[in-house]
């Protein structure tokens, strides 16, 4: 099936929305997923699941997550942790997506009952927008 | 008791609302998506009695909603003025949400985490909406144990949640920059500095109503007090680019006149699609921030786009309609609005 929004890319993902009064479910490429905000993991930038099976899942499967089950490759095939214990029991091989999805490793904010010393940032983030002014200055909407 | 979305906030010719969401889970048991409906039921009590617990401050603050009990349009109704997202009334067995009287704090349970904390408040109030959220989680901590690891922080379903495990937004209405074309390089930029912008008027393909969501997106290596930091901080630019296009815009004859032809539409139409209203609502409004139009309050136009949804429309006149019937209501709806304007 084509992406619902492109029509160009096949769809891989479904997504949620309300139309007419009603839930509706659309289909959309990774690419527009990702552009419009949806996904799981696997669909994060720069991300390619070919290259995530070759370098960390090499075959073996014995091992499961002791509180809900999951196997490594449930995780990978859904994107999807089955409990706290997976990230626990999978640890060492899901800290290289983590860091990938996040661009880091490490918490720095609150913990349970109670807070973390808050960092401030050095630095204000700017925005470009760009653009300039269109041409046609037709009607707004 | 007045909801939140019905008052006006500060800076609200921008920004509509800020929202703040923790997803929380409890250690021991696995994900909602794992649990069979005996379980997710045993964990909507234990969630529910720890809220209800009469030695804590929110002792009398939540009415519980078990959403399998409710109609469709109910539902539909929650998803449609954004109480809950469409994923979480797909599956409603085993769901549920306590809900304060203002709707403006509520707990989603057994939706994707365990726990869903929400806060919400009109305008430009994300600190503010922030601390309540924290207070919320702080108060559930004492006698839920939510899932951490010092490394990773709050563990969720979703890895692309885990550390603060928290969403900031703001809900804008951006026409000008909109109308400009640059929303999706702003959008694109606004990516890279892991935040992200979405339309969230209309549908997941057509976007209707130039109303977007700007939240962060990155959760692991910031701070909660620091993703709001950089979120104001980019609000504040966008809102300083929307309005100074706006001016721009207005002084075309062209613009002004489709501000003036849509107003018509909204008085005198006997027919509206709701997305069709949604786009002549967004000019509308854009006129009144503009200096354009006086006389017509954003309350007014704010509240129609909440009260005019076909299944929030529906609940309002207590019937089923067809959607020919939805149109007609709908528009005597915003007429007789508009009539004194």
């Amino acid at each position: 099936m084509l992406c619902q929004r492109c029509g160009k890319n096949s769809a891989s993902i479904s997504v949620k929305s309300i139309s007419g009064g009603k839930l509706a479910e659309y289909a959309l490429c990774a690419e527009c997923a990702r552009e419009l905000g949806y996904g799981n993991f696997l669909t994060g930038p720069g991300y390619h699941l070919d290259d995530f099976v070759h370098e960390f899942f090499n075959g073996t499967d014995d091992i499961r997550c002791k509180c809900c089950g999951s196997s490594f490759s449930d995780i990978i095939r859904s994107g999807r942790a089955g409990c706290a214990e997976c990230y626990r029991t999978f640890y060492d091989r899901l800290l290289p997506i983590i860091r990938q999805i996040h661009g880091s490793d490490t918490h720095r904010g609150k913990i349970p009952g109670g807070a973390l010393p808050q960092v401030r940032l050095d630095s204000q983030i700017t925005l470009s927008v760009g653009g300039g002014d269109k041409p046609d200055g037709g009607g707004t909407g | 008791m007045t909801k939140w979305y019905r008052e006006e906030g500060p800076e609200c010719d921008v920004i509509l609302a800020s929202q703040v969401q923790l997803s929380r889970n409890l250690e021991g048991i696995p994900f909602p998506a794992r649990l069979d409906d005996a379980e997710k039921l045993r964990t909507a009590d234990r969630i529910r009695a720890a809220a209800a617990d009469s030695k804590s401050s929110l002792a009398g603050i939540f009415r519980y909603v078990d959403m399998q009990a409710l109609e469709e349009k109910q539902a539909v109704a929650m998803a449609e003025r954004r109480l809950v997202k469409p994923e979480f009334i797909a599956g409603r067995k085993g769901r549920g949400l306590l809900v304060s009287p203002d709707e403006s704090l509520c707990i989603l349970i057994n939706g994707e985490d365990h726990l869903l904390l929400q806060s919400a408040g009109a305008g430009f109030s994300l600190s503010k909406v922030y601390e309540r959220a924290d207070s919320l989680d702080s108060i559930l901590s004492k006698s839920l144990p939510f899932a951490f690891d010092p490394r990773l922080g709050f563990l969720t379903e979703n890895p692309s949640n885990l550390g603060t495990a928290m969403v900031a937004s703001f809900i804008l209405h951006l026409p000008a920059l909109n109308d400009l074309g640059v929303v999706e390089r702003l959008s694109a930029n606004l990516f890279r500095l892991g935040m992200s912008l979405r339309s969230i008027g209309g549908t997941v393909i057509r976007p209707r109503g130039s109303i977007y969501r700007l939240s962060n997106r990155i959760t692991l290596g910031l701070s909660e007090q620091e993703a709001v930091e950089n979120l104001t901080g980019m609000a504040r630019q966008i809102m300083a680019q929307e309005r100074s296009s706006r001016k721009k815009l207005i002084q075309d004859i062209r613009v002004q006149d489709t501000v003036s032809r849509s107003l018509g539409i909204l008085r005198s139409a006997r027919l509206l699609t709701y997305n069709e209203f949604l786009d002549l609502a967004s000019v509308v409004r854009f006129g009144v921030a503009a200096g354009f139009l006086q006389g017509i309050d954003y309350q007014l136009i704010d509240g129609l786009v909440l009260r005019t949804p076909p299944a929030t429309l529906m609940l309002e006149y207590g019937m089923t309609l067809t959607d020919s019937e939805r149109r007609a209501f709908r528009a005597k709806m915003v007429r007789e609005a508009f009539q004194n304007q």
